[in-house]
């Protein structure tokens, strides 16, 4: 019996392969892949044996060894962790602030249990408040207490993070206020990627790269030049037509981003800010982002700032971008979703781009943007 | 299949492994064909951490061996 465990995709000279029990990607070679295919569905074991030793030599134990492992890759399931534990409560408090937001028509109400947390979430959502309204069509609230942080959605969701887990409370409240904003359940966006998004004349690139190379820098200095920003830091994509949607908080930017953005934005030491805990000012820089029209992406571009280096861009090839991009995201564990997901990676440009000079960024990103590349 | 008690054992602390390397985004490992890439995607939704550069980065267990 077939068992439909595995999803491949060649790309390139390699084979993408999704396993549906774990929600993991690999990258095979063909033939081991075709191997995974015929374990997959069933294919007698003396016949798989028999093929790996025509076309390799190896000893029969030596194959056992490999189809063993592969076996393992395709049966081990991963449980769903997403970081929240619901095993104690956090006692009712006062709220500290409530606030109303207008997001794609709907109308939010947020309670928040401290300055900490409202600090957190509501300065990047404070340019979306509207007046305070009878019946919000969602109420969302945020406590903390002793360190912990508890977040309810409605009568949907009700959960508590620890202090070192608040970015999963944060990105399960964006994933949220998406699937709120937009009546999408879960099963409806293909992914969330760690990135930023910006469009040009209708053309839409996400910005990628490790914590600290300067996306939501390099954003908020393209948003300052004539792009549209569409997302900073959370970037989701539909599964219908994978197209991204804006993602309507403010860009977040460092302190040591100020002096740069200063030359786009002369009022940045007025916008909202606040020390975190580690003693770190962020400011924030408000967007339209809120403007809902969606952008197919066909561009992924790996970013990084250098000081004092030349420019360098260059094509990079599908199984880099994949082994950065998938590491760094949510996605789907929807079996179709995973296949779409794979055909829209397969039809995407991948690029590294290295930059000192703002002009070049921009100059580079336009390019793109217009297909020159 | 595997039924000696010891070879049990091995398979269960491999299975183990497996699903404690699925905790980090990236690693490497080798078959007697060659070395493969398993990368794990983020279980849950996240923003960047308070404090940006902390904790996205993921480590690259057992590079491949030579």
């Amino acid at each position: 019996m077939k068992k439909n465990s595995v999803l491949i995709k060649p790309i390139e000279d390699k084979a993408f392969v999704w396993f549906k029990n774990s929600n993991q990607y690999s990258i095979f070679d063909p033939f081991l892949a075709d191997i995974i295919e015929h374990i997959d569905q069933d294919t007698p074991l003396e016949i798989v044996t028999q093929h790996i030793q025509n076309e390799t030599g190896l000893s029969v134990e030596k194959v056992h060894e490999v189809i063993d492992e592969l076996t393992q890759l395709i049966t081990t399931t991963l449980p769903v962790d997403d970081h929240s534990q619901s095993t104690f409560e956090i006692p009712e408090a006062t709220f500290y602030k409530t606030y109303y937001y207008t997001i794609n028509n709907a109308t939010f109400c947020f309670h928040y249990g401290s300055e900490y947390v409202m600090n957190e979430i509501h300065l990047k959502f404070a340019h979306l408040v509207t007046k305070k309204v009878k019946e919000p069509n969602h109420t969302i609230t945020i406590l903390e207490s002793d360190n912990t942080f508890s977040l309810q959605v409605d009568e949907i969701f009700n959960n508590n993070y620890t202090e070192d887990n608040f970015h999963y409370l944060q990105g399960k409240l964006s994933m949220y206020i998406m699937m709120l904003a937009y009546k999408k359940p879960e099963r409806e966006w293909l992914g969330v990627f760690h990135a930023s998004a910006i469009s040009y004349n209708g053309k839409s690139a996400m910005l990628l790269g490790d914590s600290g190379n300067g996306k939501s820098t390099a954003l908020a200095i393209a948003h300052a030049n004539g792009f549209n920003c569409i997302a900073d830091d959370f970037v989701p994509m539909g599964s219908a037509l994978q197209n991204i949607y804006p993602f309507p908080a403010a860009i977040s930017v460092k302190e040591k981003s100020l002096p740069v953005l200063a030359n786009y934005y002369p009022d940045i030491m007025e916008k909202p800010s606040f020390k975190n805990r580690l003693g770190k000012t962020v400011t924030f820089i408000p967007t339209d982002s809120h403007i809902t029209i969606t952008y197919p992406c066909h561009n992924l571009i790996f970013i990084k700032y250098k000081a004092g280096s030349n420019l360098q861009v260059a094509p990079i090839t599908k199984t880099d971008a994949f082994q950065q991009l998938v590491p760094d995201s949510w996605l789907s564990p929807e079996p179709e979703n995973a296949e779409i997901f794979l055909n829209w990676f397969n039809t995407v440009k991948t690029y590294q781009l290295t930059y000192s000079k703002t002009e070049d960024l921009l100059a580079t990103l336009k390019d793109i943007l217009d297909g020159n590349h | 299949m595997k039924t000696n008690s010891n070879e049990n054992q091995e398979l269960m602390t491999r299975k183990e492994a497996l699903k404690k390397m699925g905790k980090f985004g990236k690693y490497a490992a080798v078959t007697a064909l060659g070395t493969y890439i398993m990368l794990s995607p983020k279980k849950s939704q996240a923003q960047s951490p308070t404090e940006p550069g902390e904790g996205f980065k993921a480590p690259l267990l057992f590079p491949p061996e030579k």
